[in-house]
């Protein structure tokens, strides 16, 4: 074992250890994954390793035994100084944000080049061609201009390659990887994995990658350890334990990983004649300014021609990439940004009803339109105030429109959190005493305060463990069915839109290149880059392991699709119903 | 390149503010009715004393204060010509003061010298102490150390100005035989620059420095430790810490450079801060700055001296603040590329 931790145990303060008893280990040129749901301490084992846990943590007992290159030491009894020179040297990290992971005010190829001048003593002009070369083999195509970059400057991908290079350019025996794709899309994370993949074989380093990802661990993994509040639950070869999992805890880990169909099921959607919300030829321009201090004015188009309609009472998604325009569609949707001139979205606030245009609504009839229409959020943990109680939070938008006495609003606020399964006596309590799982489900009680009829939900699950995405997704089903709401669903995780999608949009650099209902869009993608988004989908499986190089492609430049898909310059093919109820951006 | 561009924008929009606010001070400066002459001749007519009118009336010509207000302010800033062609700000002539019965410049001269002196000694006390005592109480949050400096922190922000000022002055001179009163030895008024008067000076300027500088120092160590605490916990340092970087280094390579924007862009705000904070004190001390002055001539409506010192403040100011911009696109290039990205 190249790597062998025994008998972990870490506490903050003076409570009960929070890890117990941990033991892992990693064989050189092994990739080991640590698999858990936030809070099982994952995290925590990895940073005990180099020392960077936070302050008030105790590492009560332990051994960590690593043998690199002519070292045989405990990883948890050294010197600051001994400890220094392993971090970044011996052993590296690479952590989860990349948009925060780097110093915003340090140019990228200095940070990268900072970690050979420390351990390798290299002066600067040498430290800068190795970083150079590493650059090259990262992936990054103008490497001058990485080199000069500054992080912000970047995209997530980007900085994430940045920060692999920073991890191995020492060439490390170990890499730990901290939920390093957890951010990304989908073909990035293809690309990333595939990336730490290559690097591993090149280099004969040992990965221990941390995930709550079954299907990123049935794809890259040689043996899993499967973590639980601070327990290991179980371990060993990737193969066992992916396909014979002997724990109960395990088994349930990989139920509630929701899964793409494979297989078409009957297809019952008819397109209402009703819908709650109809979009018509939107588009939207933002005006972005360039460079520093006295840049260029550039046009941007966000949303480029998307009509859909939504029909009352089922779920609509828009699935797609960061930066694809899905959210910017949900802003507009409410009222929050104005679409450009000729655009229309209009709302039926009644079936056959006279519409809304939502464009030109103002005072009242905006009002009342808000209260019809109500979002939720993606990020639970700073979607709700953290200075107000759960009371105040779910009677506020009341309060704003005038509705109901005090005492009213309370029993509705008691009414619907005990509706959204918890407990009324939580009222007084402030967002900072629950959990991701149940704030999201306070951010759906306050989304309902209004009793609306429309709910845009943005990535509602994407910052929530699987089995509390499940509950999750339950829940707004659940809600959906029996208080008659429509949703427009907003996510970049095809297996949740499979789930929740009556009906589904697929959209790509602000424009929607094909629409289906769900069971149809993933057993029959017609558009090259709906198939790229699919087959970028890893699943917890160890026999249907995917090609991470191909699919790290992508759907590739729009430019080098099929002739009938192409789309470049001003000849953009149509949206053309191919079969009844399946839509795909077409030449004909 | 980009940066130079900058600069000479960043220069030309401070003089074009510059004189909005000259404007600003000469308009409000004469928006009370009547000037300090017109004051004059009542009294002398209540008086009887016809003989002084004469007099006063010729000054009123000469300082071209019978003429309209537009013109009255395009002459002193020297836009215009006056009696005696053009004659202004620009042209180095900075007016009469009728209180004192002198040139301005002749009142202002050595006054200016020693504000800015104080001023910029004071600056300097405040980041030498503030800056290594913020980092410090932030890295040990929650220790003695912490808790020890707060407390004087505190205490430093609560005590008055002219209190601390008369404590040091009772007790400065009685341990420390430090000097109090003045900025340099009566001896030296006047006087040509010498090393003797140097070091005067600087002795001088201790107490006067610190008495200032207090309140300041403190207010930035407690923004400072705030600033810190917010930023030693962001993931870009526990990277910087898992590759390897030693202690130090890496408090004030990385989040000590993102703490201090604030404090960059404050150097612009902390110089009238300190000069109308320093009045006071420079009353109770008997320091020959131009805040002393500044009040009288306020006081006597004496338009001139107190408008050249209310733009010089003011040109003081805008020169901080453009500096401070300037330093924070140097530093900082998330400001230099134009805030896209977060």
């Amino acid at each position: 074992m190249l790597l062998q931790v025994e008998n972990l145990s870490i506490s903050f303060g003076k409570d009960a250890p929070i890890i117990q008893n941990v033991s892992f280990g990693v064989e050189r040129g092994q990739t080991l994954a640590i698999v858990g749901e936030s809070g099982s301490g994952k995290t925590i084992c990895c940073r005990a390793l180099l020392d960077i846990l936070p302050g008030s943590a105790r590492i009560d007992t332990g051994t960590a035994r690593f043998r690199g290159l002519g070292l045989d030491i405990d990883l948890l009894n050294l010197s600051n100084k001994a400890m220094r020179s392993i971090r970044g040297d011996r052993i590296s990290m690479i952590f989860q944000e990349p948009m925060r992971s780097l110093s915003p005010l340090h140019r990228v190829g200095h940070q990268v080049a900072e970690v050979l001048c420390l351990h390798r003593g290299l002066p600067w002009r040498e430290a800068r061609r190795t970083v150079k070369d590493q650059f090259s083999r990262v992936g990054f195509k103008d490497i001058q201009r990485a080199w000069n970059a500054y992080p912000f400057e970047m995209s997530g991908g980007m900085r994430q390659r940045a920060m692999i290079a920073m991890a191995i350019i020492a060439k490390p025996d170990v890499l730990i990887a901290d939920e390093p794709t957890t951010a990304l899309d989908v073909t990035t994370q293809a690309h990333i994995l595939g990336l730490i993949k290559d690097l591993r074989e090149e280099t004969g380093m040992s990965v221990i990658f941390v995930t709550h990802d079954l299907g990123v661990v049935a794809n890259i993994a040689d043996s899993v350890c499967v973590m639980r509040r601070g327990r290991v639950m179980e371990s060993g070869p990737v193969d066992t334990v992916i396909k014979k999992p002997d724990h109960g805890y395990t088994r349930k880990l990989l139920a509630a990983a929701p899964v793409i169909p494979h297989e078409a099921m009957p297809n019952d959607v008819q397109l209402a004649e009703d819908p709650i919300l109809r979009l018509d030829s939107v588009h939207k321009t933002f005006i972005i300014k360039t460079g520093q201090f006295f840049g260029r004015v550039r046009e941007f188009r966000a949303v480029e021609d998307v009509s859909f309609a939504i029909p009352r009472g089922k779920t609509f998604a828009i699935v797609g990439e960061s930066g694809s325009g899905k959210s910017t569609v949900a802003n507009m949707v409410l009222g929050a940004l104005r679409a450009d001139e000729g655009s229309k979205i209009r709302y039926w606030p009644k079936r056959g009803g006279e519409p809304l245009d939502v464009q030109t609504l103002t005072g009242k009839s905006r009002r009342r339109f808000q209260g019809s229409a109500q979002m939720v959020f993606q990020d639970p943990f700073s979607s709700l105030s953290p200075r107000m109680q759960i009371l105040d939070i779910l009677t506020e938008p009341l309060a704003i429109h005038g509705i109901g006495t005090r005492k009213e609003r309370r029993e509705k606020a008691a009414a619907l959190i005990e509706r959204v399964g918890l407990d009324p006596g939580m009222l007084r309590r402030f967002p900072h005493a629950f959990s991701g799982g149940q704030r999201q489900r306070l951010s759906i009680a306050r989304a309902l305060m209004l009793e609306p009829d429309l709910l845009v939900c943005d990535e509602p699950t994407s910052a929530l463990d699987l089995s509390v995405q499940a509950q999750v997704l339950n829940l707004l089903e659940e809600i959906r069915d029996n208080l008659g709401l429509s949703y427009l669903f907003i996510s970049h995780d095809l297996a949740v839109v499979a789930r929740v999608a009556d009906e589904c949009a697929v959209m790509h650099q602000g424009l929607i290149v094909e629409m289906a209902a769900p069971d149809v869009l993933f057993t029959q993608p017609k558009h090259p880059y709906t198939k790229a988004l699919i087959a970028a989908c890893l699943e917890a499986d160890v026999d249907r392991k995917v090609n991470l190089a191909t699919i790290s492609m992508g759907a590739g430049d729009p430019h080098s699709w099929p002739s009938e898909y192409a789309m470049c310059g001003t000849s953009l093919p149509a949206l053309v119903e191919t079969v009844p109820g399946h839509m795909v951006r077409i030449q004909t | 390149m980009e940066l130079l561009r900058y600069v000479t924008f960043r220069f030309f929009t401070m003089i074009l503010t510059l004189i909005v606010v000259s404007m600003l001070v000469f308009f409000i400066m004469n928006l009370p009715p009547g000037d300090y002459l017109s004051n004059q001749i009542a009294e002398l007519r209540a008086t009887g004393q016809d003989s002084g009118v004469a007099k006063v009336e010729f000054l009123r010509r000469e300082y071209s204060l019978d003429q309209p207000l537009w013109k009255q302010y395009l002459i002193w800033i020297g836009f215009w010509p006056g009696p005696h062609g053009f004659s202004g700000i620009i042209q180095g002539d900075f007016g009469w003061s009728f209180e004192y019965d002198q040139p301005v410049s002749e009142i202002v001269s050595d006054a200016l010298w020693l504000t800015v002196l104080l001023n910029l000694a004071t600056v300097l006390f405040v980041y030498v102490v503030a800056i290594p005592l913020g980092v410090l109480e932030a890295v040990k949050s929650r220790s003695w150390i912490d808790y020890t400096l707060s407390f004087i922190g505190y205490l430093g922000i609560a005590t008055p100005n002219f209190l601390l000022a008369l404590i040091l002055f009772y007790y400065g001179h009685k341990y420390l035989a430090l000097p109090v009163g003045g900025l340099m030895d009566p001896q030296y008024e006047g006087q040509p620059l010498s090393w003797a008067k140097v070091r005067s000076v600087l002795v001088h300027l201790i107490i006067p420095t610190f008495v200032i500088g207090t309140a300041g120092a403190s207010v930035m160590m407690q923004r400072l430790r705030a600033n810190m605490l917010d930023e030693l916990h962001k993931p870009y340092v526990e990277t910087a810490r898992a590759k390897g970087v030693g202690p130090i280094r890496l408090i004030f390579k990385y989040p000590f450079r993102v703490a201090l924007n604030p404090f960059v862009a404050d150097i612009g705000n902390l110089l009238p801060q300190l000069i109308s904070g320093a009045v006071l004190v420079s009353v109770v001390l008997g320091l020959q700055t131009i805040g002393p002055a500044l009040l009288t001539a306020l006081k006597s409506q004496d338009q001139f001296l107190a408008g050249f010192i209310l733009l010089f403040v003011a040109g003081l100011t805008l020169i901080g603040t453009m500096i401070s911009d300037i330093l924070l696109a140097m530093l900082d290039p998330r400001i230099r590329y134009g805030g896209h990205g977060k």
